[in-house]
Order: structure tokens, then C-alpha cells, then sequence
């Protein structure tokens, strides 16, 4: 990937580093006291039950939720101190890729790419380059949003989220909706911008999806993460804990949530 | 913290917000009942012109009702009847596209027939009031009413249905556009020909003469409305309140077979057009650029204005531009504003020009009305733009667009649209009714102070508490923020309307205008320093679920 971005203070500085980040709503405590890092070429898969703080996590990371406590790092930039600074590092595709119904899947990408200041003759090749990637969307791109499948949608945003190459991609649920050619590109694309030196915090619930691209795993669970490591560190601690040597990850989320 | 807790919106919260529009709406009814009864009053002493006089008075509001109610039916009909969420839901179910055409029809006139309930029945009260009579007028004018309102509400669904079913076909928006302005113009010029008297209308009405035994100015407003729907209704309401008998046998027949006749042409040629237009617009309504198809065509974007504040600010007006229920709902608005127009035109202001209480009262009106203009504007396009961005605000949250920096990009437009819409016309009001180059000016600056206070105002209190679930502007604008905004500037267009009055009668006194100017000025700085303060620190901890 080239290097557009002007990056933190450090140059080693992790692309994600999330320290001591909680979140309360009301009486509720969503998140408690998450921390984790990411270094450049990371693929992180966040995994747990519905409710137990992924997306807390990802509305958090990307400025959507004002943390309780805890701070949010994103490749040496402090994301409450320069929000601007931070977000423009980052790429995003959320659980429910909604665009402007009435803007065409292209008018939509251009805005998106003019919000992260991509020149126009750099957005019109970037979209081109990155809708060629899944069959068919440069086809569709030139009609309303609001015609659009929920597949097509989530090509859209992670085409939108990777048109100014960010060095950190936030996503949560990369590939629902999506099918399976355009999955397994998805996967390609991911693991080509992790190649280049960017990281990926990955929340799903799509085990194989995680199991087949991420380096390290994280289980939240009740806003908390209980466990993290990649997958044969994850297997070891589940055999110690009396869980069967060659697990799969499904296995690993079923004994780590503690459902079995 | 109780207003926090209001603004946060619970059921309690809901039944507040209702409560604080049946105030709102109760307060605009009790104050229209004041100045007609005042009216109608004022013109007994002026025996058969003030006979003539009234019946005018009448047949304007009548005529006035039927077209705000017929132009509001249609604009919101075709989305309630062709485009409202669960549409596609009911028709999935059993239920027959004739009892939907119905249900819809219903749905539309119980939020369009707003015109008719707060100014038709402050008229008939102080009708009654004016003319000293008794229950039984009330009983004959509450049967008046409810035949027109039967009558307006059957032309609205017919009327809706043929539109829907002219504009089945996809048609461009250049097409929707100019079909929609040519009507209103053709509505508009129509008021103003007839619904407003012109200084001729008045030296005819005080003409004195006896045609066929009837009052000569009787005549004359009789014939200027005969062709009128609502004629028939006008001069039945006139003849309870008065016991004369404006217009013929054919007139107070027309009074039912009118209804009647409406009622029975949407129940059947309303119905079939529906049954054809709905099917073909559920499927492919779209308004496009051009050709009949959904695409758009592969555009750059943005094409007019430059970086990402730029980008934001042309993405909302071509999102307005490609919506054609908001369209309807601005043209609607702007043909409210033509009809305002034709007034400021045609009614005879010079005449009151040596009468500095009647000048001072006019000034008043016309800034109250500009006032209106602003909040209504305001209320639909200013203050539901944050919460516009809907499902897909996580793009603008998560992008590093400076937030300050775009709700001051946004305030500049939307000032400048609202100023330019509404300014002018009110300028031009006032420099039909007076000549004192100091007291135009005065009424410019307060015109203007009021365009951009009002712009604010809306703009932080959308800001301040959005909703991003809610995709309706008219459900947004009647939330506890839209409530807070409403009630603040229409308190704020009464102080300015109050200075604008005060100065009026300064100048004819000799006085000085500066103290009023400078109360507006003070009192505007505040509401302004405030609304920006609040929209400040709501957009740097807002959140976006």
C-alpha cells in the first residue's frame, strides 16, 4: 500500500492501541476496561456473544462513542485529543452498511472519498480499482443505493472504507451478506492490506471467516475480554482448562464464553 | 435536568410534546378568533358595504381553505398514498387496493385538513360572535363545514390519484418540477385575481345601488366568486350569520350536491385511477436526472462545490432535489409564501399610508408573517439536517470532517436560503406601505437579524438533539427539540414583530428607531452566542448509536 497518510508521533507506534477503554450506558457497563494493541500487519479478530461489547468496541475505536474511561490510540494518535487527526488513519465498515439512498453507489464513494480529501482523478481510479475487485459492482455502482441488495451494500462500504488507504480498518461483520466469491475476495483484500503494513480490528461472528484470517483472536465477554492469543496459544490454554487438544475455533468460543 | 430528561424523549416526554403543539396551535386559533371577530365588528357600521364586506371577508377564507387544503392534500398524499413505509407491507397483504385507497385517502385528510379546523372555526365563532347568534348557527355553520371539508377531502384523493397516475411512468424531475409549478402559479394568480380585494374591489363594494332588489356589492363579490367551489359554502355561512341570501337557488343546492359529487367521483374514477398508478409506482417511482430508469449515471461527485464541507453541503441538496415528497413539502411551503406574495401585491397597502397605528400594525403583520415563513422553512429543511444523516451518519462520524467547521458551512447556507426566500418579499411589503427611508431600513435590518437568528436557532437545536432512527422531517420537527425551537422562535418573531411595530410608531412620533433595533440586536446576539454554544458542545460528545 502506498504511504499517503501522515502517521503518529512514533514510527513504530501500533496502528491500534486501545488502553483501559470502558464504556457505561446509564447503569450499564458495555465494555470494562478493554486494552489491546495492534502492531502494522496485524489481522485482529474480535469474537463473542450478541452483547458482550464488539460493537461498543468498534463504535468506540472509530469515534462514534465517546469513551467512559480508557483512551484510544490509532497509530500514535490520540483519537478524543485529535479526532480529525485520528479518523483520517482510518477506514471503517460498520455492521450496517447504510449509504445515502439516494446518491448512486459511485456519487456515494466520491463523497466518501472527498470527505478523507482524495483528490478526484486519485477517487475516480481508486473506485475503479477497488469495484473491479468484486464482480459485478462496477455494474451497479451507477444506480441509487436505495436498489441496492444488502450484499452490494457491504461492497460498497468496504470499498469506501479502503479508498484513502487507511492504516487501520475497522470492521465489523466483513462479510455478512456477501457471497461466497465475494467473500472469498474480501478475505484477499484483507490480507493484501495487512501484507502492505496496515492492521484490522475484525468483529464477527463468522468463526470460519476469523479462523482463516486472523493472526490473534480476542473473546469478549461481558465487555471484558477473557481470553486472547492466535489460534494454537488459544488451543493450548483450552487443553489445559480441560477442552479437547485440537479444537476449532467455534470449539474455542463454545469453552471460552463458557457455554460448554 | 427535567428539560434534558424531556428532550430525551419518553412516552412522558411524547405526551409533553404533544401537549406543547395543541398549545402552540390553540394559541394561533384564539389569536386568528381576535382578529376576525375585531374585524367583522369593525365593518357593521358600514351597513350594506360591510354586508358586502363580510360576505368578501368569507368567501376569501373559504376560497383559501379550499386551495391550502386542496395543494397541502396532494403534496403529502403522494407520498402517504404511493410511498409510505408500510406499503409495501399492505399490499403483501390480503387487504384490497381499494380499501388501502381508502385508508390512505383518510390518513392524508386527517393531516391536511389542518387549514380547515384553526382557521375555519375561529371564523365561524367569531362569525357568530360578531352577529350576536345563537346555537342554532352554530349547529347550520358545523354542517357548512363539515360538507366543505367532505368536499375538499374527495378532491384530494381524486386529485392525488391522477397525479399518481400521470406520474406513474418515472417521470424526470425536470417534468414533476414544472407540472408542480405551473399549477401552483396557476393557484397562485388565481388568489390573487379574486381572494384578495385590489383597490377597484373596494370602490365597487362602497358604490351604493339596488340591482333586482339586491344590494349592488352583493352582487359584485357574488359574481366575482360564482365560479368557485367554495362559493356555495361562503354564501350559505353568510346567510346564517347574516339572514340575507347571498346567491341563487342553484348555489345552495350546489352546497350539497358539491360534496356529494366529489365524494362519488374519488370513490369510483379515484379508486381505478389508484388501482393502476400504485402497482407501477411502488415498482419504479424514481426521479432521476433523466430517461426512466434507476441509474443515475456515472458521475463524479461533487460537481459543483469543492472539498469535503463542499461535498456535504451539494449532497444535501441533491438528495432534496431527488426526493420528491420533500419537494412537494417545500413547494407547498413556497406556495403558501406565493400566496403572501400576491397579497403584499394586490392588496391596497398605500392606502392605510397616512395612518401611523394601521402603518404600525401592517409592519407588525408582515414581519409576524415573514416570521412564520422562517420557522416553517426552518422547521422542515434547517432543523432536521443533522438528523438527515439517518442509518448512514456513521460516515460522516467516523470521517475526519471537522463537525464545527461543517455546521458553520451549513448555517451560512441555510441563512442565506432562508433570507433570500423570505426577506425580499417581506421588503417589498413594507416599502408598499411606507415611504420613510429610515423606517425600511429599520424593518431590513430586523428582517435580516430575523433570518439568521431563526436559521441558528433551528440549526443548533437539530444539532443539539437529533434523532438518527427517525427518516421523516415532519416527525422530527414535532420531537421535544423540534417543540424547544419552535416555541423559541415564534417568541423571538414576537419580540421582533413587537420592536418592528414600536419603531413604526416612533418614527411617526419623531422618536428614534435605535432602541428597538438595539433590543433585537441584544436579544438576538444572545440566542445566537447560545445556540452556538449548545450545538458546540453537543457535537463534540454526540454519539451515534
Amino acid at each position: 500500500m502506498e504511504d499517503e497518510v501522515r502517521a503518529g508521533e512514533a514510527i513504530d507506534a501500533p496502528r491500534l492501541a486501545l488502553e483501559r477503554l470502558s464504556k457505561r450506558f446509564g447503569d450499564r457497563l458495555a465494555l470494562d476496561g478493554l486494552s489491546l494493541t495492534l502492531p502494522p500487519g496485524e489481522i485482529y479478530g474480535l469474537i463473542g456473544p450478541n452483547g458482550s461489547g464488539k460493537t461498543t468496541t468498534v463504535k468506540l475505536t472509530t469515534g462514534l462513542y465517546q469513551p467512559t474511561d480508557g483512551r484510544v490510540v490509532v497509530d500514535g494518535v490520540d483519537l478524543q485529543r485529535e479526532p480529525e487527526r485520528a479518523k483520517r488513519l482510518l477506514g471503517y465498515v460498520p455492521d450496517e452498511p447504510f449509504a445515502y439512498d439516494r446518491m448512486s453507489g459511485r456519487e456515494f464513494l466520491h463523497l466518501v472519498g472527498a470527505l478523507w480529501d482524495v483528490p478526484a482523478r486519485e477517487r475516480a481510479r481508486r473506485i475503479d480499482e477497488l469495484a473491479a475487485t468484486f464482480a459485478g459492482l462496477a455494474e451497479t455502482l451507477d444506480g441509487h443505493v436505495e436498489s441496492y441488495s444488502r450484499g452490494n451494500r457491504q461492497k460498497v462500504a468496504i470499498v469506501a472504507a479502503l479508498l484513502h488507504r487507511p492504516r487501520l480498518l475497522v470492521i465489523d461483520e466483513p462479510i455478512v451478506g456477501l457471497d461466497p466469491e465475494s467473500a472469498l475476495r474480501a478475505r484477499e483484500l484483507l490480507r493484501e492490506f495487512a501484507a502492505a503494513g496496515g492492521a484490522a480490528l475484525v468483529c464477527t461472528h463468522t468463526l470460519s471467516f476469523a479462523e482463516a484470517v486472523c493472526h490473534r483472536v480476542g473473546l469478549l465477554r461481558d465487555g471484558r475480554l477473557v481470553a486472547e492469543g492466535d489460534l494454537p496459544s488459544l488451543r493450548r490454554r483450552a487443553t489445559r482448562e480441560g477442552s479437547p487438544g485440537e479444537a476449532s475455533l467455534e470449539g474455542l468460543y463454545l469453552h471460552f464464553a463458557g457455554r460448554r | 435536568m427535567a428539560l434534558r430528561a424531556l428532550l430525551a424523549a419518553g412516552d412522558a416526554a411524547q405526551d409533553v410534546v404533544v401537549a406543547g403543539f395543541v398549545l402552540i396551535f390553540g394559541l394561533v386559533v384564539v389569536g386568528e378568533y381576535f382578529v376576525f371577530e375585531r374585524a367583522l365588528e369593525a365593518l357593521h357600521p358600514l351597513r350594506l358595504a360591510g354586508t358586502a364586506l363580510s360576505l368578501y371577508f368569507l368567501e376569501s377564507l373559504m376560497g383559501l381553505i379550499l386551495i391550502i387544503s386542496l395543494v397541502s392534500y396532494v403534496a403529502s398524499g403522494l407520498w402517504v398514498h404511493f410511498r409510505a413505509a408500510d406499503t409495501r407491507l399492505l399490499r403483501a397483504s390480503p387487504l384490497p387496493l381499494g380499501a388501502l385507497y381508502l385508508l390512505r385517502s383518510l390518513e392524508t385528510f386527517l393531516v391536511t385538513s389542518w387549514a380547515l379546523a384553526i382557521v375555519g372555526l375561529p371564523a365561524l365563532a367569531a362569525l357568530g360572535v360578531a352577529h350576536a347568534r345563537g346555537p342554532g348557527f352554530y349547529a347550520t355553520g358545523l354542517v357548512v363545514l363539515l360538507l366543505f371539508a367532505a368536499l375538499t377531502g374527495a378532491a384530494g384523493a381524486l386529485l392525488t390519484a391522477a397525479a399518481g397516475a400521470l406520474f406513474r411512468r418515472s417521470p424526470t424531475r425536470r417534468v414533476v418540477a414544472a407540472t408542480v409549478v405551473a399549477l401552483l402559479a396557476v393557484f397562485a394568480a388565481l388568489v390573487g385575481r379574486n381572494v384578495i380585494p385590489s383597490t377597484g374591489d373596494f370602490y365597487t363594494i362602497f358604490e351604493p345601488g339596488i340591482l333586482n332588489g339586491k344590494p349592488a356589492s352583493i352582487k359584485f363579490v357574488e359574481a366575482k366568486f360564482a365560479r368557485w367551489p367554495s362559493h356555495p359554502f361562503a354564501a350559505a355561512l353568510h346567510d346564517a350569520a347574516t339572514g340575507s341570501h347571498a346567491g341563487s337557488p342553484a348555489t345552495r343546492a350546489a352546497l350539497w350536491l358539491l360534496p356529494a359529487g366529489a365524494l362519488l367521483l374519488a370513490a369510483t374514477a379515484g379508486r381505478a385511477l389508484y388501482r393502476r398508478a400504485l402497482p407501477a409506482i411502488a415498482e419504479s417511482f424514481v426521479v432521476t436526472g433523466g430517461g426512466a430508469t434507476a441509474a443515475v449515471g456515472a458521475r463524479e461527485f461533487p460537481r459543483r462545490l469543492r472539498g469535503p464541507i463542499g461535498a456535504l453541503v451539494e449532497r444535501d441538496v441533491l438528495a432534496l432535489a431527488r426526493n420528491p415528497h420533500e419537494l412537494g413539502r417545500a413547494a407547498f411551503i413556497g406556495f403558501l409564501l406565493l400566496l403572501y406574495t400576491s397579497f403584499v401585491f394586490v392588496a391596497p397597502l398605500r392606502e392605510v399610508a397616512d395612518r401611523p397605528t394601521a402603518v404600525a400594525r401592517l409592519l407588525l403583520l408582515n414581519v409576524l408573517a415573514s416570521g412564520y415563513f422562517l420557522t416553517a422553512f426552518g422547521l422542515r429543511f434547517v432543523f432536521p439536517s443533522t438528523s438527515l444523516e439517518g442509518r448512514a451518519a456513521w460516515v460522516l462520524f467516523s470521517s475526519p470532517v471537522s463537525l464545527t467547521r461543517l455546521f458553520a458551512a451549513k448555517l451560512a447556507l441555510y441563512a442565506t436560503l432562508l433570507g433570500l426566500a423570505v426577506v425580499p418579499i417581506a421588503l417589498a411589503g413594507t416599502l408598499r406601505l411606507v415611504g420613510d427611508p429610515v423606517l425600511v431600513a429599520t424593518t431590513a435590518a430586523l428582517l435580516v437579524m430575523l433570518a439568521a437568528t431563526a436559521a441558528t436557532l433551528l440549526l443548533a437545536f437539530g444539532a443539539a438533539w437529533p434523532d438518527f432512527r427517525e427518516p421523516n422531517p415532519e416527525s422530527l420537527s414535532t420531537s421535544a427539540g423540534g417543540l424547544l425551537a419552535t416555541l423559541v422562535c415564534l417568541a423571538y418573531v414576537a419580540l421582533v414583530g413587537w420592536a418592528a411595530r414600536g419603531a413604526a410608531l416612533a418614527r411617526s412620533e419623531g422618536g428614534s428607531v435605535a432602541p428597538w433595533l438595539a433590543v433585537v440586536a441584544v436579544v438576538s446576539g444572545l440566542l445566537v452566542a447560545g445556540a452556538l454554544a449548545l450545538a458546540r458542545r453537543r457535537l463534540r460528545t454526540l454519539e451515534v448509536a
